[in-house]
């Protein structure tokens, strides 16, 4: 048993559960607030990662780039809703998820025409690009362990915003009895506003932070996309403690999965037959993961409301 | 026909149906009232099977259906009509009618045949309309009919299953006294034919049909019995005093 | 028979159709017949998600999926029979047989699990199953993986049609497609057709009058997946060529527009969103190389604005023309 390779995966699935989990923050926030599915939220992931190319660029320093890109997302994000997802709210399901695929097309245009069909490089500062000892020598990159610790330390904001802020009250609430809200004086359209900003910026600091370690590409929002729809599944839609559970969950399985089942599976079968089966099975395994839990439970994990 | 016994629904803190037993003979028309709040909704999820009982049973014709699920428990001969009509609105109300004799003439499994032109489900939701006043207008989408029209429409879906018993919800909710009589006299000429509970606060009503009354107050039964017994109760009256869902 | 607007253009778009081939062979433009093909095999696929998305109101984004075990079927079998020189494996009978067997399965399991959710997270699971049965065919090696499978023949039907020329292959194209629009009218009139209908009508007042709902709608949904799965099996022959993108999540976004700018729940609607689809996707492409740019907010404009899609425009226009006409009628008379 390779201890290193253990720790090191281990990392990588809790780096890529954070990933996972600042994307299914903002979905599951915008779905279970306004109700609304969008499709276009790995746009939102794609935009943090090219803002913050062209920041860096910019600027020449990685963490300008990154710092601009987040109200550069935010912005982004408030002004889409308001022009083409306001109507959206009282519409049903499946016209939010038609309009919102148009967007996506729409927006990976937007992104051709601007900077053009080749994939961007963000270099990242030399302070960030090593690699830092852990212990028993054991040696895991700079950036990864800074992108655990931005996501945990993300995570605590939001708990405090939900929990502790008026803000947070608002969103509780919104989320429970819209009308009731309106008639309290809070400016609706004003809170959704703000509420599909912040998902943005989540959205777009999960973009910039991969940015550097995957290929800013075109279409890079989609693929993670679907992932972060099975998180929200299996989190329960609309739950935040949720969707970090299972965001790490999937994050994990899915990396040690891959690192590992054709060592677990030659175990049992020839190395032939691990070969071949392990590669597709790796891929289907956070597929089977969610349909395990919702056999058991339908409403995922932590089902906001016990709805 | 219908035997509640100790009852018992919470959410959370609140106590929704607390320690409730009743029964229903068959051919009564039993009425459930009670101030707002009392639990009647409570009470009908968990007869309907929409709502899971704490504990407590439910015996219908002699079978304890606390456990059944809520499309079988039309199989079992109860049907019920919703308090805020709950039809198909882009279907003709024939074809309403039709989908609910449909329900109880054996599996739907068939591919081929056109269902609007089988006299076997066609015939028989026609007199259900007929019986509820409803068939001239079979031919109409059924989200055009009128408010009470609906109300009659419930009736006939729930009568067109063939039950043993009929939980109305309301059926009065809504309706000037011109379509409540229309539907008074509904009820009556089902007297005796079947056994109907009868959830109503239109206490008018209440006192012409019912051959029985329980009083449902915080999810607890108060009193069951005939109707001058009834208006005679203490604790019924006490329960009543200021309350303004009375209509003279 | 009444000559209304709608009636005819319907007409005229089927009996449009029947011609192409020889229309393109007349004015030797067979490309055209190609196009065209292409079409009537993703009418057929749209047509089976009518059944369960316009009709049922089953939300599911994971149609493309069948598309692909169909196309696979013809692909793994073509396959062998060239190289392995196993020669019934590239039997056309055969290949929609498995085609059939396989997409009813996967339907049945798919269904199984996800028709016990609702809403948003039906959507979610759908996509998400077809997603991973994509990336199953990406990650396998044996069968193409991520670049497919050349076609080196099309599959052999026994002699009785001969689909190497692009002109038969139409015809069966077409076959199917009526079809299936005739299976899809009988089914939908059908008690089995009514139970579904009101399940997507009033569910929950289906459960009261006693259908046990998820019973007939999972029977629907695996109906819908077999019927793209020969969808599948055409469409391969159709292109020669298996590759794991023509099961890719955003094809089966393409088959719900599809359904959608048709008419939701009417019998010809998905023929007629699919030939507009792909015609709008010939036009603008040829306009620009940008024209998803315009693609993606019209498709915005349609969901915002033309709720019943073109054939809810049509049966405007019927209104329109009857009122007009039973004007005309008083005057004469």
């Amino acid at each position: 048993m390779n201890w290193t390779l253990l720790l090191e995966q281990t990392l990588n699935g809790f780096q890529f559960g954070i990933l996972l989990f600042l994307l299914a923050a903002g979905l599951t926030l915008i779905f279970g607030i306004m109700d609304l599915i969008n499709l276009a939220h790995g746009s939102l992931y794609m935009m943090g990662a090219y803002f913050a190319a062209t920041f860096t660029k910019w600027t020449g320093s990685f963490l300008l780039g990154a710092i601009l890109a987040i109200p550069a997302c935010m912005a982004f994000g408030m002004i889409v809703e308001m022009i083409a997802l306001r109507t959206l709210y009282t519409r049903n399901h499946l016209d939010q998820v038609l309009a919102t695929f148009g967007l996506i097309l729409f927006f990976n245009e937007f992104v051709r025409l601007i900077w053009g069909p080749i994939g961007l490089d963000i270099p990242l500062p030399e302070v960030l690009n090593g690699s830092v000892e852990l212990f028993l020598g054991i040696r895991y990159p700079a950036f990864r362990l800074v992108i655990i610790a931005v996501g945990i330390l993300v995570a605590f904001l939001l708990y405090l915003l939900v929990s502790r802020t008026k803000l947070g009250m608002l969103i509780r609430a919104g989320a429970s009895n819209r009308q009731m809200i309106s008639a309290l004086g809070v400016n609706i359209n004003f809170l959704y506003t703000i509420v599909f900003g912040l998902g943005a910026a989540l959205a777009g600091l999960a973009g910039l932070m991969a940015g550097p370690i995957m290929t800013v590409e075109i279409g890079m929002g989609e693929g993670i996309l679907i992932i972060t729809l099975v998180v929200i599944v299996i989190g329960g839609v609309g739950s935040i403690k949720g969707a970090f559970v299972a965001a790490l969950l999937v994050g994990l399985i899915d990396t040690l999965g891959r690192s590992f089942l054709p060592d677990i599976l030659g175990l049992f079968f020839s190395n032939d037959v691990a070969d071949t089966a392990a590669p597709a099975i790796s891929s289907m395994l956070i597929y089977l993961l969610m349909a395990l839990i919702l056999a058991i439970k339908p409403q995922g994990l932590f089902p906001p409301r016990g709805a | 026909m219908l035997k509640v016994d100790s009852l018992f629904k919470s959410f959370g803190a609140l106590l929704a149906t607390d320690n409730l037993s009743f029964q229903v003979k068959k051919g009564d028309i039993h009425a459930i009232i009670g101030p707002n709040g009392a639990g009647k909704t409570t009470l009908i999820g968990q007869l309907t099977g929409e709502i899971e009982s704490d504990s407590g049973s439910i015996l219908f014709d002699g079978n304890n259906i606390s456990g059944v699920p809520v499309h079988l428990r039309s199989a079992h001969g109860l049907a019920r009509s919703f308090q805020i009509s709950n039809i198909f609105h882009d279907m003709t109300t024939w074809d309403n009618v039709a989908l609910a004799v449909q329900a109880h003439a054996g599996h739907s499994f068939h591919f081929w045949k056109n269902a609007s032109q089988e006299q076997e489900l066609r015939r028989p939701a026609i007199e259900f309309l007929a019986m509820v006043g409803l068939e001239n207008r079979a031919k109409f989408v059924a989200g055009q009919l009128s408010h009470g029209e609906h109300r009659q429409l419930e009736i006939a879906m729930a009568l067109a299953t063939n039950p043993k018993m009929l939980l109305l919800d309301e059926p009065m909710a809504g309706m000037g006294p011109k379509e409540s009589q229309a539907i008074v006299k509904i009820l009556q000429n089902l007297k005796r034919k079947l056994t109907i509970l009868l959830i109503e606060h239109d206490m008018d009503v209440v006192f012409t049909l019912a051959d029985r009354i329980t009083v449902l107050v915080n999810g607890r039964g108060i009193a069951t019995d005939i109707p001058d017994a009834i208006k005679k109760n203490q604790k019924v009256i006490a329960a009543y005093l200021g309350e303004e869902s009375y209509h003279a | 028979m009444k000559g209304t607007p709608r009636i005819i253009f319907i007409v005229i778009l089927m009996l449009g159709l029947g011609v192409v081939p020889l229309l393109a062979d007349y004015f030797d433009e067979p490309f055209y017949t190609v196009m065209f093909s292409r079409m009537l095999i993703l009418s057929i696929g749209a047509v089976s998600l009518n059944l369960i998305l316009g009709f049922g109101g089953m939300v599911s984004f994971g149609h493309a999926v069948y598309l692909g075990i169909g196309s696979y079927m013809v692909g793994i079998g073509t396959m062998h029979a060239v190289e392995d020189g196993i020669e019934w494996m590239a039997n056309g009978f055969l290949q929609i047989t498995l085609a059939i067997v396989f997409s009813a399965l996967t339907g049945l399991v798919i269904g199984a699990i996800s028709l016990r959710t609702r809403g948003v997270y039906f959507i979610m699971i759908t996509l998400a199953f077809s997603q991973m049965l994509y990336f199953v065919a990406v990650g396998n090696e044996r069968y193409g993986g991520d670049d497919g499978l050349s076609l080196y023949m099309r599959s052999d039907f026994n002699g009785l049609i001969d689909i190497t020329n692009d002109n038969s292959l139409y015809y069966l194209n077409f076959v199917i497609l009526l079809l299936s629009l005739y299976l899809s009218h009988r089914l939908i009139n059908s008690r089995f057709g009514m139970v579904i209908r009101g399940a997507k009508s009033n569910e929950q007042r289906m459960r009261a009058i006693g259908f046990p709902v998820f019973r007939y709608q999972l029977v629907a949904f695996v109906i819908a997946g077999t019927i793209c799965g020969i969808a599948g099996v055409l469409s391969a022959n159709q292109t020669e060529f298996v590759n794991p993108s023509v099961m890719h999540w955003t094809r089966s976004g393409d088959l719900i527009i599809m359904t959608v700018l048709g008419g939701l729940g009417t019998l010809f609607g998905p023929v007629i969103g699919a030939v507009a689809f792909l015609f709008l996707e010939e036009f603008l492409s040829g306009i620009t190389e940008y024209w998803q740019l315009y693609f993606g907010p019209m498709l915005v404009l349609v969901v915002i604005f033309a709720r019943g899609g073109i054939d809810g425009m049509l049966v405007g226009l019927d209104k329109w023309w009857s009122r007009n006409s039973t004007v005309k009628n008083e005057e004469i008379d």
